[in-house]
């Protein structure tokens, strides 16, 4: 292994650490709100053998709470399967719509400390492409943070994906104010090495304030 | 006692809140720093719960504006996550640092003991 993929390595392990972090304290989260749930339970039952009056649509209104967050639970653990089976090859068919997907669903808790919202725009056609899936999802994730340092006053971004050539295209922002150091600067978060494995292309659209991330189809290592 | 719960994890802080009135405490609560904010102009607080790790502002940054707004108020801490380097950085500055999912009685016992150290409880 030389210098280049040892680093790439640990940017890799990095940006997974980060996000299996985040997912562990939004479960931890989750299993605080369903201890109090059971708790609060445990107390109406407790009033009610003193003979207090318990209202029995509270009680359907708590349990129903609790199946809510063994959903919540349930979605963030589909997508945390889905985005730690990306290791499982280095280069294979990507649907990068469904990485874009779930890539900011288990950033919910990443994004709200950076302060921004993120709109993830379906397509109708999966846009799949040979790609590595995890380095792609760094890159995105790279791209995202560094759009989220220049959006205007509105902190907002959106996220979609489309066919473009025999490749793909991420596109994300708008970016706002839009001045010559910005677009020459695009963007630092991502490193020479990254985009040379996903054979990816960045750049600012000046027009539409997008940051576009082109990705040549890989072929899989023999 | 009067008691103040800033989590942003609404249904956790909302559910803890009233388990903590059905005990007889006065608890209010707040998903974000600026709602704690808010709620300590308005109400003098024996002692507030925060969380650590909320979007925006800490918990910690958090204690700091509290205390400045009203210095007799103690302060819990509390987490998802217990590291070793978290817990000695929070305990270092509050009465305790409590690690999510909580028992309701050891915050109440916790939330006793603390308020009894300032010599106002309710």
């Amino acid at each position: 292994m030389n210098a280049n993929d040892a680093a790439l390595q640990e940017t890799g392990l990095q940006f997974f650490g980060k996000l299996s972090a985040s997912v562990s304290h939004d479960l931890k989260n989750v299993l605080a709100v369903i201890n109090e749930k059971a708790g609060l339970l445990e107390d109406f039952c407790y009033m009610a053998r003193q003979g207090r009056a318990i209202d029995m649509d509270r009680i359907e209104a708590v349990t129903a709470q609790v199946k809510g967050q063994v959903e919540r639970a349930d979605e963030i653990i589909r997508c945390f399967n889905r985005f730690a089976h990306s290791t499982d090859h280095p280069v294979a068919p990507t649907d990068l719509g469904q990485s874009v997907a779930t890539l900011v669903h288990l950033a919910q808790r990443l994004l709200a400390q950076l302060e921004v919202s993120v709109d993830v725009r379906p397509t109708e056609i999966p846009v799949a492409l040979s790609t590595r899936p995890l380095m792609v999802q760094e890159m995105i994730w790279a791209c995202i943070q560094w759009v989220a340092g220049h959006l205007g006053e509105k902190k907002a971004l959106s996220i979609s994906t489309e066919r473009s050539g025999k490749g793909a295209r991420v596109l994300i922002g708008p970016v706002a104010n839009l001045s010559a150091e910005t677009a020459a600067a695009v963007p630092p978060t991502v490193t020479e090495d990254l985009q040379k494995a996903l054979n990816a292309d960045l750049s600012l659209d000046p027009a539409s304030g997008m940051l576009q991330i082109q990705l040549a189809p890989l072929e899989a290592p023999p | 006692m009067r008691v103040l719960l800033v989590d942003d994890e609404e249904e956790f802080v909302s559910t803890l809140a009233e388990r903590l009135q059905i005990r007889g405490i006065d608890a209010d609560w707040a998903t974000s720093a600026e709602e704690g904010l808010q709620r300590v102009t308005e109400k003098q607080y024996d002692i507030a719960v925060l969380d650590v790790k909320m979007p925006k502002i800490s918990g910690i940054d958090l204690k700091a504006k509290i205390q400045a707004l009203s210095p007799v108020t103690k302060f819990i801490f509390l987490t998802g996550h217990g590291s070793e380097k978290d817990f000695i950085a929070g305990k270092s500055i509050s009465e305790f640092y409590l690690i999510k999912p909580v028992q309701i009685d050891d915050l109440v016992e916790k939330l006793q003991t603390a308020v009894g150290q300032t010599g106002r409880p309710s």
